[in-house]
Formats: structure tokens, sequence, C-alpha cells
């Protein structure tokens, strides 16, 4: 509760303190910001596509980090997931397949590329948190070659790929909306990974390393293995949000894919104290803020960046409860 | 090459002397962004000299609001994360303000070869010696080795670890100048491109000694020229996005063949100091 409180009153100083700064009117801004984020059928459902990216990169931080695995990661592993994607839909013939054979192939490559920092760890114990920050890097510059390279799209003029064909896009129920299937499949992504928490075994380790790593290790848990296995399942969450993201809202690859999902998720998983049920609420209010800042831009000059800066001093403030908690 | 080099080396100057201290600083990459912003924006006003000044207090501002989550016991990898998030953010906001009224310069006043290049190595070799050789630098290293030992002969853990941030925080400022007067010549977002997170990579492949951060530094430079001039040349046809990601991709390879008991360092690095009980 008081993580709530704390982040809800470090949302609301910095946005006022931006919106005066930048010479707006705070009370405009703020009842421009709800209209955007929930004023009609439509903005509840820009909320509702905002959430999706922000729920499956919560998810893939909360697990690892409920494990005591820091994977900074999330970015470069949904890159990776929706340049798969996109290869994919575009490799295979359109049809019924498209979006599932996709939407494999993009959590496969977020799996496997968390999987690179896995095996470092494992083999030369490099730290995930270094090893997660660099793979974000190349993960980057890889799609910047991709969509100047072998994904760009055949008309050659932008560095973009050609839009995935419609079979593999993900249902849209409310045109001209933009709520799409994705928000189902994070939700029901939520739901499962809070049972395996919660009801098995595997979750009840996977908690026990990330709280007590020694007495797990005494308890029999291997806890090095069970912590390379989790890294790979966060990768392949986030893979699976890249995957989803590009299915469901672009429907095509380009540099500015990602404008930092993965580090957002950090904000989302930590004010949901990683467990999937407040992670998903914590993606609900930071997708509301995203769909808001839009008509805050709008209607009072403030950059939609400004979220970034909230979510960055939300996670500072929320990093002093962290490291209490810890240790 | 030293040029390539010097932003490099400010920022790992400035993560070496930290981690000493015992304070893993992943907010480096977002205290570097807001200080190449500060001068950007100082330059044209103030001129590129007092620009370097603009930005080093703009980076101890930044550090020292990292450093004060770090001393309330904030999980370093955290708050630093969230310090990058927030970099990027007001950095964002600043210069699309600037834009929109039609302030923020394009190309701004640069400074000639030598102060920021030369400085760099006379930071990192006098850092070197505080630490080795002076009683104060004795006392930062053993916050960053046993900060309750430190605490039982009196001195204060928080207190040291929250000025060396300070004080880092005006090394990694310069780090930012650098980048813009003696490099790009404006701000651009984003401009610091993993460089702050390159920093700390050779922070740890340097096995926290100044001589070979230094050594790791200089040659990361030099690889990084090379690839550009034979690109240049039309030696070698590399696509630029690969090269971008090759210092990434050397740090990772570096990382992979280093031995993992070669590495050791501070022992309480990363570990928020909690006080006596």
């Amino acid at each position: 509760m008081t993580r709530w409180l704390l982040a809800v009153a470090v949302i609301v100083g910095a946005s006022v303190a931006v919106v005066l700064a930048v010479g707006g009117n705070p009370v405009e801004a703020g009842l421009a910001a709800w209209d955007g984020a929930f004023g009609s059928g439509l903005a509840l459902q820009e909320t509702a596509a905002r959430i999706v990216p922000l729920l499956w990169c919560g998810l893939a931080v909360a697990v690892a980090f409920r494990a005591g695995v820091w994977n900074i990661g999330a970015e470069g592993q949904l890159v990776v997931g929706a340049m798969a994607a996109t290869w994919t839909a575009l490799a295979l013939p359109p049809g019924v397949w498209s979006a599932p054979a996709a939407l494999l192939a993009g959590g496969l490559a977020g799996a496997a590329w968390a999987g690179i920092a896995a095996v470092l760890r494992a083999l030369s114990g490099v730290s995930e948190v270094l090893s997660t920050i660099l793979l974000n890097l190349v993960a980057q510059a890889g799609l910047g070659w991709a969509v100047h390279g072998p994904l760009q799209e055949a008309a050659g003029s932008y560095p973009q790929s050609d839009p995935v064909p419609s079979a593999a896009w993900l249902a849209r129920p409310l045109p001209p909306g933009r709520l799409h299937l994705g928000l189902g499949l994070a939700l029901a992504a939520a739901g499962l990974l809070a049972l395996a928490l919660r009801r098995t075994p595997w979750g009840l380790e996977l908690r026990a390393v990330g709280d007590a790593p020694a007495a797990a290790r005494v308890a029999g848990v291997r806890v090095a293995r069970m912590q390379a296995g989790v890294l790979v399942l966060s990768g392949m969450l986030a893979g699976l949000g890249g995957a989803v993201e590009l299915l469901g809202i672009t429907h095509r690859l380009f540099e500015r894919f990602s404008p930092g999902y993965g580090y957002s998720g950090i904000a989302v998983a930590l004010l949901g104290g990683l467990a999937p049920g407040g992670t998903t609420a914590a993606a609900a209010l930071f997708g509301a803020m995203a769909a808001g800042s839009g008509g805050m831009q709008r209607a009072a000059g403030v950059p939609a960046v400004a979220v970034l800066l909230v979510q960055g001093l939300v996670v500072v403030v929320l990093a002093v409860g962290v490291g209490r908690e810890r240790r | 090459m030293l040029t390539l080099a010097a932003p490099l080396l400010w920022a790992a100057v400035a993560e070496l002397v930290g981690e000493r201290a015992g304070v893993l600083n992943i907010g480096l990459e977002g205290v570097m962004l807001i200080a190449c912003l500060a001068a950007a924006v100082a330059s044209p006003v103030v001129g590129p000299w007092w620009a370097i000044a603009a930005a080093a207090l703009a980076g101890v501002a930044a550090n020292a609001a990292f450093a004060a989550a770090v001393v309330l016991g904030a999980d370093q990898v955290v708050a630093g994360t969230g310090m990058v998030l927030a970099g990027l953010g007001v950095t964002g906001i600043v210069f699309r303000t600037l834009q929109a009224h039609g302030l923020a310069s394009t190309l701004v006043p640069t400074l000639p070869w030598g102060l920021l290049e030369l400085g760099a190595l006379v930071a990192l070799a006098a850092v070197g010696v505080l630490l080795a050789r002076t009683r104060i630098g004795l006392v930062v290293r053993a916050c960053g080795e046993n900060p309750e030992a430190v605490a039982a002969a009196g001195g204060s853990p928080p207190v040291v670890r929250f000025a060396v941030l300070v004080g880092a925080g005006a090394l990694i400022g310069v780090a930012g100048a650098a980048l813009v007067l003696r490099g790009a010549g404006a701000f651009v977002e984003g401009m610091t491109a993993g460089r702050g997170f390159l920093a700390l990579a050779l922070v740890l492949l340097g096995r926290w000694r100044p001589w070979a951060v230094a050594l790791g530094t200089l040659l990361l430079g030099a690889a990084t020229g090379l690839q550009f001039h034979l690109q240049a040349l039309g030696l070698e046809r590399v696509p630029y996005h690969v090269l971008l990601a090759l210092p990434y991709l050397l740090t990772l390879a570096v990382l992979a063949l280093v031995p993992r008991d070669r590495l050791g360092g501070p022992a309480a690095l990363g570990r928020p100091y909690r006080g006596q009980h």
C-alpha cells in the first residue's frame, strides 16, 4: 500500500512540476490526461492497448527479480522477439498459422537472447546485469541493421519492414479502436504465472531462491539452474511482448519500435511488488498514463517523453523499498 | 583516438571511484546524458569553456539524486536503472520544449583538442594515486570492502559514499561535456548511446585498477577509430550498424573469456550499507 501511495505521489508531483516547468496549467493538463486515458470508448481502448507491452515486460521483469535474477534486458529481448515475429510472418505463406507461428518465433527469440546471458553467467560468471544491458544495445543495433538491410521494405525508401500479412494480425474487436487480442493473451500469461508461482513446487522453489538462496540451496534446490531457467523464461515473456506489439499494433518493424518498454517494465514490476496480480494493476496505471500523455501533449504542450521521467523517478523511489526488503 | 576515448575515460574514472566505494552506478548513462544537454545548452550562451563547468554541475546534481537513494538503502541496480529512464525523460522534455520555442541550437561552439583529452588521463592518474596512496583513498576503499569496519573505526560509510558519488558526478559531467564539445558539437536525444554502460564494463574488465581501465579504454578507442577509418577508405564493407554493435560484442566476448576467479572486485560492491544493529 505504501508502495502505491509513494508511486502516486511521485507521479502526481513530477507531472505537476513538468507541466509548470513548460509553462502549462496543471489542472488543464490533468483533465486532458484523464480525457486521453478514460474520456471516451476510444480512449479506453487506447489505454487497454498501451497496457499490453507494459504488462508483458512487467511480467518478464517481475518473475526474474522475484528469483533474484537482475534481468535488465527485457528491452533487447522484446526487440529480438519483434524481429523474429516479423521475419516469420513475412516468410511464411499467410494462413491461420501465421499469428501463432510468429508469436512462437518471438517467444523463442526472446528466450534465446536471454539464454546468451544465462550461458555467460553459468560458464564465465558474468553478471546478468551487465550482459543483459550490453545485449540490449546489440539488439537495438541489430534492429537498425535489419530494417536497413534484410528486412527493409521492398520499396526500399524508408528504414522499415513491409507490413506483415493481415492474416497474422491480432484481431481488434472494436475498430477503429486499437484494443486487440494481445491484451487477452497477456492477461492469460499473468494468470498462468500467478498460478505457477503460488500453486506449484516450481513456484515455491523460485520464491525460495529469491528470498533466501543459501537456505534454498541447503534445502536441495539447484539455485544456479533455477535462476538460469527463470532468466530464459523472462526473456520468452519479453520476446512474446515484442511479437504481440508487432502483430497487434505496429504491423511492421522500424528502428524506434520500442520507446523503452523493457525499461518501463522494471517500473511496472516494482510497483506491482514483483507479483503477477500487482504487476497487472501497475501495467494498467502506467498504460493509462501513456494514453493520457498523448492528450496532455496536445492540450498543454508537455512532451510525451515526460512519461519516461516519471517512470524513472518511480523506479528510483521504489528501489529504496527493494533494497530495504532484501538482506 | 584519444578524442574518441576521452568521454569513456572520464566516465570510467567516475565509475571506478564509485565502485571502489562499494556503489555500482548503472545510472551513469542517464547522468551523462543530462550533462550532455547541459553542455549543449550552455555552450552558445557562456562559451564552451564554461560549458564544461555547467555540465559538471549538472552531473553533480543528477548524481546526488542517485546518491541520496543509495544512502537511503536503495538497491543500486534498480535505482541506477531508474536514473537511466529519468535521464532519457528529463533531457527529452527539456530538449523538445527548447525546440518548440526555437531555442535549441543545432550546432554549438566546441573546444580545441587538448584539455578534455589530456585532462582525462590526468584525472585517471590522480584518482589512482588518491585511492592507492592517501588516507582518504584508504577510507573510500574500505567503504567498498568492509563498510562495517569503517563505521567501527568511527567513520560514516553513508557520508563517504555520498561524497564520492557527488564528486563522481562532476567527472560524469565532464564526460558528457567531452562528448558534446569535442565530438558531436550538438545535443541529440539518447546521444550517449550506451557509452555509460560501456564505462561500467571497462571498469570490470580493468579489474578496478586505473591503469588497466585506461589501457582497455584506449584500446577500445583505437579499435573504434580504426574501424571508422577502414570504412571511410572503403577497404571493408562493414555495415554501419555492425560497427555500432562492435564495442558491445567485443566487451561481451572479453567478459566471456576472462575466467571468473580472476575478476574479484570490491567485496561490498552493490551492497547497501545497513548501519549497526
